[in-house]
């Protein structure tokens, strides 16, 4: 039967590339593929083309003081990815995924539910092989890491343990899920060591960890020591150990070592497979549902939310707002992309953590100078997150154009202009980006202390806040239309709906749409400059930082002009977009 | 009510749709019949602007659909014959959107008594995930009639639809017909076409083949005998009668 799985895979992964060379037959997926190898190999392959001494560079050489330091952090970020599915459900579901193809031909096959785990064993060792390669790929010939050979193989060894501990973690809810009491009393020896582990991560917290170092004399070495001797401490000592077993063989210095490291650490992949198999758990398709059902009333339930399993399921939440029946149109494509938005798990958490941020904000404000550490830590943390979002959030919210083009056909009949729909369109990730970067910059106008060497008062801090919440969203509202503008101009390039194209020629693609959107980002942004720095330089030399507001606020009228502009604009070319030649899947 | 002059459609040296030129008046159903590849939903892709035509004038109410495509679109109702949703709005918000997009002021009223009519009152709060095929084409069509369209194109609206949806189906449409809308329905189900079609109209290849009343297509053929059904009708036009009879 495993021979049968193999000669499936191999067939699929043949005819998938096949069907990428076909593809290239059409000449702007050949020009994107082009762009594509061009772009791995002058990153990435060249070193293996080149003569040695100009490819190898410096490798990194770890000092020995590092080692421990890396090790131990790597363990710790194990036992997060470990914890991460008890803690939120539905984590790693990928584990049991099997295609609706899968389902129909292998289900009702006389096939043994072991053999099928064997499958889906096999197809993940695919998937982590591949990583693995990618990785070998950027890391190459000992250009950031002396032995990339011995991080290659911790990390197929990291990766299968993951992909197995996920399996096997999503078994053990099934059946509890399925089984009510009963399943906790075959899962017993699982939530045994799970509750182990809680309950020793708690009792670290509380009686084991040292006091931080002083924060106004410490540097980093003693922060550093600081962190080694809080995870030797108390019961995380032995809550790490599996983990850094996991990933020492990837700091080995010789062969030897290497493999006498590389023995436990597979034996802790032999233990995860002993698990999985042994859960012997219906995975069908209806105990998947409930599981997902279960995991879905759970979460519900932790966030103060106890509605029926059966709504939580649906994961239906009200509107931001009610719809009424008469007024402008496009206001119901922002309605619906907000809740679209907002049906989403990204968006349900940001504004918790916001939230939170803003109320430790005003705690430690309150505090006077006793929390300038870790003011400084969320203030800055607020800083980079919102430069973060203005330049990528408007790739990562799709909730757009990018998303509606698949729909295009319906959007068409609407009776709304262009400029309507384009409106409509935008409008809901620019509005959340908004309000995510005003809230952003609010937290770090409360807390942030000082900025290296510059310690801004009060006053200075509220015009610097006020400005980047004049220029911020702004800056996100034309990157949002940049987005939209390249799923219009050229909508086989895009990636329309949520899922991402792969293959070679969709890489290309990604890095010409890319580099076009960042050129046209700056070109756009160059009159708004021009004006910002007409109104400011002088401006500074007679009032001080009180211009930086009303410089900021004249350079977002000038965007939200272009924005304006750029609206009619798209509005033509949607009108103009005929879905016979442009739409999805041609 | 829809009016259809030249209408061509071409991508590159194929033509889907060839100087096609019909109308349908207020309260005719028009039956929209040809083999595979023969045009009928490029057709009704470019009757209701999802498409632009190469060359030809669509008037939907006395609007053109270049010039007043607004006005024009406020008048039509498309139900294509695969449902396509809203994966994020359940099966109320389909409806509120519907309404806010075409200005409904009562559609709470209308929405009871589509959601009544098609049944899915119990899954008002269902997101399209959780609909069965014939639920969503249900739900398709209740936001295709929340604005009491004058014009209504169907493809394939039998598709995925259960014994009782496919008779509620027939008499929806037959009932909109009576109060004065245009109807155009493209299906291969030849029985539905003659059951439900005042005139029916074939394509082949992208070009009118014949165009009337059963009586009158019959008229037109004198090879055809007096009760030769649509389908016989349709085998011996397209080519495809067993006989291999094939009429001019």
């Amino acid at each position: 039967m495993i021979g049968t799985f193999f000669y499936y895979l191999v067939c699929t992964l043949k005819n998938r590339a096949v069907s990428a060379f076909k593809r290239l037959r059409r000449p702007k997926y050949l020009i994107s593929a082009l762009v594509g190898f061009g772009y791995l190999y002058l990153v990435f392959f060249r070193q293996f083309f080149s003569r040695p001494r100009l490819a190898r560079g410096v490798p990194v050489s770890l000092d020995l003081d590092v080692l421990p330091l890396m090790e131990t952090g790597l363990a710790l970020v194990l036992l997060g990815f470990v914890l991460l599915p008890w803690i939120w459900p539905g984590r790693g579901r990928e584990g049991l995924r099997f295609t609706e193809a899968e389902i129909q031909f292998l289900f009702p096959a006389p096939i043994l539910r072991r053999t099928l785990i064997h499958f889906r064993l096999i197809k993940m060792q695919l998937g982590v092989l591949f990583g693995v390669v990618v990785l070998f790929l950027v890391f190459g010939r000992g250009r950031f890491i002396e032995h990339p050979i011995y991080a290659m193989v911790a990390l197929w060894v990291v990766y299968s343990f993951l992909a197995l501990y996920y399996m096997g973690t999503n078994l053990t809810q099934m059946s509890l899920a399925e089984h009510g009491a009963s399943g906790f009393k075959r899962q017993f020896w699982t939530l045994t060591l799970l509750a182990a582990v809680v309950v020793s991560i708690v009792a670290w917290a509380k009686w084991f960890i040292p006091p931080l170092p002083a924060a106004e004399t410490a540097g980093i070495s003693d922060f550093s020591a600081w962190f080694i001797r809080a995870t030797e401490s108390g019961p995380a000592h032995y809550l790490l150990l599996p983990f850094q077993v996991l990933v020492r063989p990837a700091f080995s210095p010789d062969p030897v070592t290497f493999l006498l490291r590389l023995v436990p650490a597979v034996g802790i992949i032999g233990l995860a497979y002993l698990w999985v198999i042994r859960t012997d758990v219906g995975f069908e398709e209806a105990s998947l549902e409930r599981a997902r059902k279960m995991a879905s009333w759970l979460e519900a339930a932790r966030s103060g939310n106890r509605r029926s399993p059966r709504r939580a399921a649906r994961g239906v939440r009200r509107p931001v707002f009610k719809l009424a029946p008469i007024g402008f149109a496009h206001t119901a494509i922002f309605w619906k992309n907000l809740i679209s938005a907002g049906r989403l798990g990204m968006l349900r958490i940001l504004p918790a953590i916001v939230v939170l941020g803003i109320g430790l904000s005003v705690v430690f404000s309150s505090q006077g100078g006793r929390h300038e550490l870790l003011s400084t830590v969320i203030g800055t943390v607020a800083v980079v997150m919102a430069g973060f979002l203005t330049l990528l959030g408007p790739m990562m919210l799709r909730d757009d154009l990018r998303s509606d083009l698949l729909q295009v056909d319906l959007l068409k009949t609407y009776p709304i202009p262009g400029w309507g729909v384009v409106l409509g369109e935008v409008l809901a990730p620019a509005v959340i980006l908004a309000v995510v970067e005003w809230l952003l910059v609010l937290i770090a106008a409360l807390v942030l202390p000082s900025l290296g060497k510059i310690h801004p008062t009060a006053f200075q801090r509220l015009l610097v806040g006020l400005s980047a919440a004049f220029l911020l969203p702004c800056f996100s509202l034309i990157g949002v239309l940049l987005q939209n503008a390249t799923a219009l101009l050229w909508p086989g390039w895009v990636e329309l709906g949520r899922t991402r194209r792969q293959g070679i020629e969709a890489m290309g693609q990604r890095v010409i749409t890319m580099v076009a959107t960042i050129l046209a980002f700056v070109l756009v942004e160059i009159p708004a400059g021009l004006i910002f720095a007409v109104i400011f330089f002088p401006g500074f030399w007679l009032l001080g930082l009180t211009i930086l507001p009303v410089a900021a606020l004249i350079a977002a009228l000038v965007l939200l002009g272009e924005a304006g502009l750029a609206i009619f604009w798209l509005g033509r070319l949607y009108d103009k977009f005929d879905v016979s030649l442009e739409g999805p899947g041609r | 009510m829809i009016d259809a002059e030249g209408l061509t459609k071409t991508y590159g040296s194929l033509a889907a749709v060839s100087d096609l030129s019909f109308r349908v008046e207020g309260g005719e159903v028009l039956g929209l019949v040809g083999p595979n590849g023969a045009g009928k939903t490029t057709t009704l892709r470019c009757l209701v602007g999802i498409i632009p035509p190469t060359q030809g004038e669509i008037r939907i109410c006395g609007y053109s659909l270049g010039r007043e495509p607004l006005a024009a679109k406020r008048n039509i109702a498309f139900l294509p014959d695969e449902p396509r949703l809203f994966e994020y709005l359940t099966v109320k918000e389909h409806l509120q959107f519907t309404a806010r997009i075409y200005g409904v002021p009562d559609f709470q009223v209308l929405a009871d008594v589509l959601l009544e009519e098609m049944e899915l009152r119990e899954k008002a709060d269902a997101l399209p995930a959780e609909l069965s095929r014939g639920m969503k084409q249900k739900l398709v069509i209740a936001c295709g009639l929340l604005h009491s369209p004058k014009v209504l194109l169907f493809d394939e609206p039998l598709t995925g639809l259960d014994p009782i949806g496919i008779r509620r189906m027939k008499s929806t449409i037959l009932k909109r017909a009576r109060e004065g809308a245009a109807i155009i329905i493209s299906s291969h189900l030849l029985h539905l076409v003659e059951e439900l079609c005042d005139r029916v109209l074939i394509l082949n290849h992208g070009r009118k083949i014949i165009h009337g009343s059963l009586e009158e297509i019959q008229r037109s053929l004198p090879e055809l005998r007096g009760d030769t059904s649509l389908e016989e009708m349709f085998l011996r036009i397209t080519g495809h009668a067993e006989d291999g009879t094939v009429m001019k």
